[in-house]
């Protein structure tokens, strides 16, 4: 048998098949074992959802999960980095956080409302540097940043707040120009006159009522603020009678809501400032800018306690070496 | 990328898709030369016929749980499996690669009702021939023979079944046909 017979054999053998019955019936008890497992198994919207991932291309997964890494790493940081304070590692984020906030904020008044929420960060955190009994060193260092940037917001709130408060005055011009009849331009100019006359009065009077809201820190002593000095006098008294009867006044115009003077004792900035926050919410802006005044000499009070009581522990301590140094001295001569 | 392997990949992806269609297809295309490589193994209907629905089986399970990278076509991994799952049934069975030509029972059934009567004694009496060489032939040896003449496949298809290299095929196919001539003659 040479090679050419052998290859006519096996192209003969090569036509072997199995039964087309055999075939027909294993196809269908194949596709009943394969295809009814699956539809015990159906799988669910969640299955779905993850067969229609699985067709994106491996690289591009990747990229979007190291995304999803880098966000969720960037809220989380800056939600740890909440109670941070200057010499903490995650501070910087913090701030770079209240920037970029700042940053992506266009409304002057909003700009305003974090600029109140930022100071009154900074008022906390001096609150905690105090309070931090481990770290004595920088801490006055620290205070002192703190405040100086705590005044940096408020001042900047102010500033938006008065601009807020600028340009809704022509509107007002405007309405009571338009509540009285102009003949002609002469008396149209001689009103507008008027109107600016009242406008400046007006402006004069609320300078002079700014003090008397704060009559509150005439009286004050070293350990805080007092509405009202009992012990001034008479004379004195029918003075402070008639600063808190302004006081009072000004406290009926100003607020229309109870919450937002219901102490005006408060020593604490962060509630001042949420105060101004609320009256800035209810487009109060003088009360706003009112309330920024009163949160800001509140801080410059506590720094300078905070000075006093550094001072004081200093002294206790000089004190200490002297005595020790005396003791040893005596020791030392017996 | 040749026509014939784009839609090779197809229906490899619509297979991993658990189309039913898909798996319909790949059996209908392949059941014949997997059922013919395994009955010249195996030499056994019967063994043949559950060998046959085990590799696709298998083959279907591998598929939707494992990506096939070292296979290049579906073809060759159903050949593959057909190996593995021989070779699994030689240990169960502890006996070797069997072509018997006596047992009664393993005569060959010429199933194609189209081939007259005539040619299915003469189809018969070649394949009992040829059973009797290669049954003297090494396993390595038939094995190539089987996948070269009788089931068709091309050198390329058959060094990715047996993982070896076209030239080793090459010689494998020669040296092969060159001991079953010594056989036959």
């Amino acid at each position: 048998m040479n090679d050419k017979q052998l290859f006519k054999e096996f192209k003969k053998i090569s036509s072997f098949k199995p039964s087309q019955t055999w075939k027909a019936k294993n196809r269908e008890l194949l596709l009943s074992q394969i295809f009814s497992a699956q539809e015990a198994l159906k799988p669910s919207y969640f299955n779905s959802v993850l067969k229609g991932f699985s067709l994106i291309p491996q690289s591009a997964m990747v990229a979007v999960f190291i995304l999803a890494i880098t966000l969720s790493g960037g809220f989380l940081g800056l939600r740890a980095a909440q109670n941070t304070v200057p010499g903490d590692s995650l501070y910087i984020a913090k701030i770079a956080g209240e920037k970029t906030k700042l940053a992506l904020t266009f409304n002057n008044k909003n700009k305003a409302r974090l600029g109140l929420e930022f100071a009154g960060n900074r008022a906390k955190e001096i609150n905690q540097v105090l309070a931090d009994t481990d770290v004595v060193e920088d801490k006055d260092e620290k205070v002192e940043k703190l405040v100086f940037n705590f005044h940096k917001e408020i001042n900047g709130a102010k500033s938006r707040l008065k601009k807020i408060n600028k340009n809704s005055e022509p509107a007002n011009s405007k309405k009571e120009s338009e509540k009285t009849p102009v003949a002609s331009p002469e008396n149209n100019l001689a009103q507008n006159q008027t109107e600016e006359n009242e406008l400046a009065k007006d402006d004069s009077e609320a300078d002079d009522k700014e003090p008397q809201v704060f009559s509150a820190n005439l009286g004050k002593d070293e350990n805080g603020l007092e509405i009202y000095d009992a012990n001034a006098g008479e004379s004195g008294s029918a003075v402070a009678v008639e600063e808190s009867a302004l006081a009072d006044e000004d406290v009926q115009n100003a607020s229309t809501t109870d919450e937002g003077f219901a102490d005006v004792s408060t020593t604490n900035p962060e509630e001042i400032l949420k105060q101004a926050g609320d009256s800035l919410d209810s487009d109060d802006i003088s009360a706003a800018l009112n309330l920024i005044e009163e949160a800001g000499q509140v801080i410059n009070q506590i720094e300078e306690n905070s000075g006093a009581t550094s001072t004081e522990d200093l002294k206790i301590e000089a004190l200490e070496i002297e005595e020790s140094a005396a003791t040893t001295s005596e020791e030392g001569v017996n | 990328m040749s026509a014939k392997r784009i839609k090779d990949k197809i229906l490899y992806l619509r297979l991993k898709q658990k189309d039913k269609e898909a798996f319909i297809k790949a059996y209908d295309n392949y059941i014949n030369d997997i059922y013919r490589f395994i009955y010249f193994k195996v030499g056994s209907k019967e063994d043949a016929e559950d060998i046959t629905s085990q590799v696709f089986l298998k083959s279907w399970d591998y598929i939707q749980n494992n990506d096939l990278l070292e296979y290049k076509t579906i073809k060759a991994f159903f050949y593959r499996v057909a190996r593995n799952i021989i070779i699994d049934h030689y240990r169960g069975k502890n006996t070797q690669a069997n072509i018997s030509i006596d047992n009664k029972e393993n005569q060959i059934d010429i199933i194609d009702e189209k081939v007259d009567l005539g040619k299915e004694v003469d189809l018969k009496n070649d394949i009992k021939n040829l059973q009797q060489a290669m049954r003297e032939l090494k396993d390595e040896y038939r094995e190539v023979l089987m996948l070269r003449y009788i089931n068709e496949l091309s050198i390329k298809e058959i060094a990715e079944i047996l993982d070896k290299s076209k030239g080793n095929v090459r010689v494998l196919i020669f040296r092969a046909i060159k001991a079953l001539k010594n056989i036959v003659n």
